[in-house]
């Protein structure tokens, strides 16, 4: 039987590209519409499950590591001592360690039970992979309580601060946005003057957060230093939850409303608490 | 190639929640090193296309689900980039540290000028590298850096990686 001739040549590779290139953006279409399956809740829910396996191994194995470290030098301490004689400094040593820990557990729980809101404490466990996106991970999920777009705020040196909002629900982890991310709007006020605007991330944690649409005659009352808190429009994020404090001011004359350079309360690069607010129990509350 | 795939996708498993888990907190390092990138290069190289988009393909998936960036985003960049780096399988020689840390930086601009073009066709959900961001730069740099550390540590293993480990010596 001859071979029959086909006008074009058949490569199986650059088929399986356009099959795999299709199929790629048919899941990018669907994850920036709306589909009824969420591809993204599934496969976040079964890597999240792992990536928190991850951080337990790993915090596991810091703690081990720790533990071996702080072993050997309690045991030249306590060699130390024995040949002084001086047994006291370590106890000392100890119960300030401990103390100051109390001291950080107390806040925390103070903290929390000034709350009016019905919160949920959890733990960064991961952050972003991609550079460009800067999401992070926490270990609290659907099954403590998280809903999307819940707020979360955060508690550091005294002060209270928004973290961002929830984008991603797994089964035992989320997904926050936080204040940085180029996709996140936050609308704010002054908290002395009252002019609102609307707050938006430059992507890194390092850039100032920047406040647009502040009313161009606000210029000569608003000061550097001045603190902005969230506005509780739109039921988005609670109200008076402070997000920045005001570190420069831009407006150019053809420019109808002032740009203002806003440094976040909270210092993301050390942040490891956070509180991830119930929004919807508190307006049940009320009904 | 089924094997040299279901161990591509092992790895890059590991590698995404090494990541996820532990590079993305060191404070010190100046951008994370896209780890699974480099592995899909390493992989399409030392195959073919066909190999290299599969793998592309399952390991994108991988970090898709772990990012905030819109699923399919890096299944697609990594399944173009497969494709294209098992296009060049064979045609030079993998040296220990020049080629990778190249292949490396072509690798890291390629899916910059990628994701670029997917922004063009999906919008402000995909966000881009600027051309005069450190971001970029920064990535370019440690995933050259990163890249004749992958490559040594995938070579030592011929028989998960490579179709046939013995064309491979």
């Amino acid at each position: 039987m001859q071979k029959r001739n086909l006008p074009f040549k058949f490569h199986l590779e650059s088929f399986m590209l356009a099959i795999y290139l299709l199929f790629s953006g048919i899941l990018l279409a669907f994850s920036s519409g709306g589909f009824i399956v969420n591809f993204r809740d599934i496969g976040f829910s079964i890597m999240s499950g792992a990536q928190r396996g991850v951080y337990s191994v790993s915090a596991f194995c810091a703690g081990t590591v720790t533990a071996i470290s702080e072993l050997s030098e309690l045991k030249q301490k306590y060699s130390d001592l024995q040949r002084k004689l001086e047994d006291y400094e370590l106890l000392q040593r100890s119960n300030a360690d401990i103390r100051l820990e109390n001291e950080h557990l107390r806040q925390l729980l103070g903290f929390t039970e000034q709350l009016t809101v019905k919160n949920i404490p959890a733990e960064i466990i991961g952050r972003d992979p991609n550079n460009l996106y800067s999401a992070i991970t926490l270990n609290r999920g659907a099954r403590h309580g998280i809903k999307k777009n819940m707020p979360v705020i955060s508690f550091q040196d005294g002060n209270t601060g928004l973290v961002g909002k929830v984008v991603q629900v797994g089964r035992s982890t989320c997904l926050v946005m936080p204040v940085y991310d180029y996709q996140c709007f936050v609308s704010s006020r002054l908290e002395t003057t009252r002019y609102d605007g609307l707050i938006n991330g430059q992507g890194s944690d390092e850039l100032p957060l920047v406040m647009k649409y502040v009313k161009k005659r606000a210029r000569e009352e608003i000061k550097i230093g001045d603190r902005i808190m969230t506005s509780g429009e739109n039921r988005n994020y609670p109200g008076n939850i402070p997000v920045g404090l005001v570190s420069g001011i831009r407006g150019l004359d053809y420019e109808t409303s002032l740009e203002l350079d806003v440094v976040p309360v909270i210092d993301f690069s050390r942040l490891e608490d956070v509180f991830v607010l119930d929004m919807e129990s508190q307006s049940g509350d009320r009904e | 190639m089924g094997r040299t795939i279901v161990w591509t996708g092992v790895t890059a498993l590991f590698f995404s929640l090494f990541e996820a888990a532990i590079l993305s907190n060191l404070a010190f390092l100046p951008a994370v090193p896209d780890l699974v990138l480099l592995l899909v290069v390493y992989v399409s190289f030392k195959n073919n296309s066909m190999t290299g988009a599969t793998s592309g393909f399952i390991t994108g998936l991988f970090l898709d689900f772990l990012s905030a960036s819109p699923v399919g985003l890096n299944a697609f960049t990594k399944s173009l980039t497969g494709f294209i780096a098992g296009k060049f399988s064979g045609s030079f020689n993998l040296d220990k540290i020049l080629i990778p840390a190249l292949m490396g930086l072509a690798a890291t601009l390629f899916k910059a000028l990628v994701t670029f073009v997917l922004s063009l066709f999906f919008g402000s959900q995909i966000l881009v590298y600027g051309i005069f961001d450190a971001t970029l730069w920064l990535e370019v740099l440690v995933n050259m850096v990163c890249a004749p550390m992958v490559f040594a540590l995938l070579g030592l293993f011929p028989n998960f990686f490579c179709d046939n480990p013995r064309n491979d010596e």
